[in-house]
């Protein structure tokens, strides 16, 4: 497909270098820059979701539940999240064209904005990036143990060492924003799915239906209702954590129904089949680790392939996760990261994932759903507090000149560029979730059992916004929020 | 937050879009219908969590 950006329709100047291209990004695109229909989401999301978290995010289930309870954790948990998500963040980047962060400077004010990226989705990204670092690092150790079992270096040493070396070749793809990280997506995506397809077709060779179903998960907990309730919750969580990914995207479909549908098959239906062989492969092989499982399935030889086929794959989705978030850090920090240049900031967000493999790799590897759980603890209140402002308080209008202004009186001024009542909600959703589900963990209030931490830390996010901004902004005449139901533009 | 070219740009692109509403004042709003289809989705993966944790 086609995909028009608003680069292509702005003088060159602007698209001269990466960094500009990226602030040319953050424009609001017209209807001839939306050219994606309900099919061509719909393969973009899947071809994203087919990606290692995947295996990831399956092989976490596969910690607290069995087979049949996975599948059902699986889809419905993502079924959940994924709607919330469609409802709070992708239909309004969808209607206005705007890039996500951009158009919540509206809920933040712009510093609030610039706080809340710094703060929560840098810290996240510098973590995935280490985490997928890590797992290349890992790869190429089985590998080279498997290929020379007399290598005089040690597994962790050279895992490692990878891991630092695929953080510095992502940062030269990057930087150098050449053809090779289109290439490299295009070979990605096919390997991924003909991994999935071999390693379903080698489990059910080796083990009946009956045998995988019967499999226990890895670490239950006694209580079988608290151990679905996990699970559904890591795949709410799982869900979510599209977050701005799935805003963007959403802004190139033509109408809001393909964003919608075409988000929530390429997230749900498509996502959960990778999910379900990350999901089979952890419970009959009994680790959650992806790595480990290559080798023993398939054999030595096809293990090393798919070694290198998982190797590639987080190549990939590191310099992809990577360069659209440096593009949104661009966006938000506007000249001031420009001054830093597109190198500059690309290395400043891997140099942290780099001290994160350096200092603490087998820490973040081993607690992926702590990694998850706090990104959780942070995006399912924004969801609640985005839901509130968008429904609840604009009518889903908002003055799309002002999310571009950062002078005193603006629309979208606040106090000072921040709206400290959508900083209050966010700590609230972040403590009630906090408070019903400990990451470190995994203990929970009773009350988790039935209701998750996800959902009763987005209500209260959404309660507590609301009832600021309708009794504390508005009264202060800020925010613009009775001019809000009345103009577009 | 935008330079002048930026700034332009925009300009230019929130003329196109206002011409874009006027011609559509509701502006590829996703239906009722989906919205009902969504909230339906919803709520039947809620029930449906009880339901399974008591199987």
């Amino acid at each position: 497909m086609a995909a028009t950006s608003p680069l292509e329709s702005c003088p060159e100047s602007m698209a001269a270098t990466p960094a500009s291209g990226a602030l040319a990004e953050s424009l609001p695109l017209i209807r001839s820059d939306r050219n994606w229909n309900l099919i061509d989401v719909m393969c973009v999301k899947s071809g994203l979701a087919i990606a290692t978290w995947a295996f990831l995010f399956g092989g976490a289930t596969a910690q607290f539940v069995g087979f049949w309870d996975g599948i059902f954790a699986i889809f419905v948990g993502n079924a959940i999240g994924v709607i919330l998500l469609l409802l709070a963040v992708v239909l309004p980047s969808s209607k206005w064209g705007t890039e996500f962060f951009v158009h919540q400077r509206s809920v933040y004010g712009p510093l609030g904005v610039l706080i809340f990226v710094l703060l929560a989705i840098f810290l996240m990204v510098i973590g995935w990036a280490a985490l997928l670092a890590t797992m290349t690092g890992k790869a190429v150790a089985e590998i080279a143990r498997s290929s020379l079992p007399a290598l005089p270096i040690g597994g962790s040493t050279l895992a490692m060492l990878v891991s630092l070396l695929v953080l510095f070749v992502t940062w030269r793809l990057i930087a150098r924003g050449s053809n090779g990280v289109r290439l490299l997506n295009l070979l990605a995506a096919p390997a991924l799915i003909l991994l999935c397809v071999w390693l379903m077709a080698s489990i059910f060779s080796r083990f009946s239906l009956a045998e995988i179903a019967a499999a226990p998960a890895i670490k239950p907990d006694p209580d079988r209702v608290k151990s679905i309730m996990l699970a559904i919750e890591l795949n709410i969580a799982s869900g979510i954590s599209w977050f701005n990914v799935a805003a963007n995207l959403g802004r190139y479909a033509k109408t809001q129904r393909a964003a919608v549908w075409g988000s929530f098959i390429g997230y749900v239906p498509v996502n959960g089949l990778a999910y379900v062989v990350g999901l089979t492969s952890a419970l009959v092989l009994g680790s959650s680790d992806p790595v480990t499982w290559m080798v023993p399935i398939v054999g030595p030889l096809g293990g090393v392939v798919l070694l290198l086929i998982l190797a590639l794959a987080n190549l990939s989705s590191l310099v992809g996760m990577a360069q659209g978030n440096c593009q949104t850090m661009i966006q938000i920090f506007g000249p001031r990261a420009q001054s830093l240049g597109w190198s500059g900031i690309t290395l400043l967000v891997l140099l942290g994932a780099a001290i994160i493999v350096l200092l603490a790799t087998d820490a973040l590897y081993d607690r992926f759903n702590t990694l998850v759980a706090f990104n959780q603890a942070v995006l399912a209140p924004a969801c609640g507090i985005a839901l509130a402002d968008r429904i609840g308080l604009r009518g889903n209008r908002v003055n799309l000149r002002a999310l571009y202004e950062n002078h005193a009186g603006s629309d979208y001024y606040f106090w000072k560029r921040i709206n400290p009542g959508a900083f209050a909600a966010l700590g609230a959703g972040a403590f009630v979730y906090l408070a019903l589900l400990n990451p470190l963990t995994f203990d929970s209030e009773p009350i988790f059992r039935f209701v998750s931490a996800s959902l009763p830390a987005m209500g209260v996010a959404f309660v507590v916004h609301f009832l600021l901004a309708r009794f504390v902004v508005m009264r202060a005449g800020m925010g613009n929020y009775r001019a809000g139901g009345l103009k577009n533009i | 937050m935008l330079n002048d070219d930026l700034r332009a740009e925009l300009e230019r692109r929130l003329v196109v879009i206002a011409e874009e509403q006027a011609d559509d004042p509701a502006f590829e709003d996703l239906p009722r219908s989906d919205h009902g289809w969504l909230l339906a989705l919803l709520l039947a993966s809620c029930i449906a969590v009880p339901v399974w944790q008591a199987l």
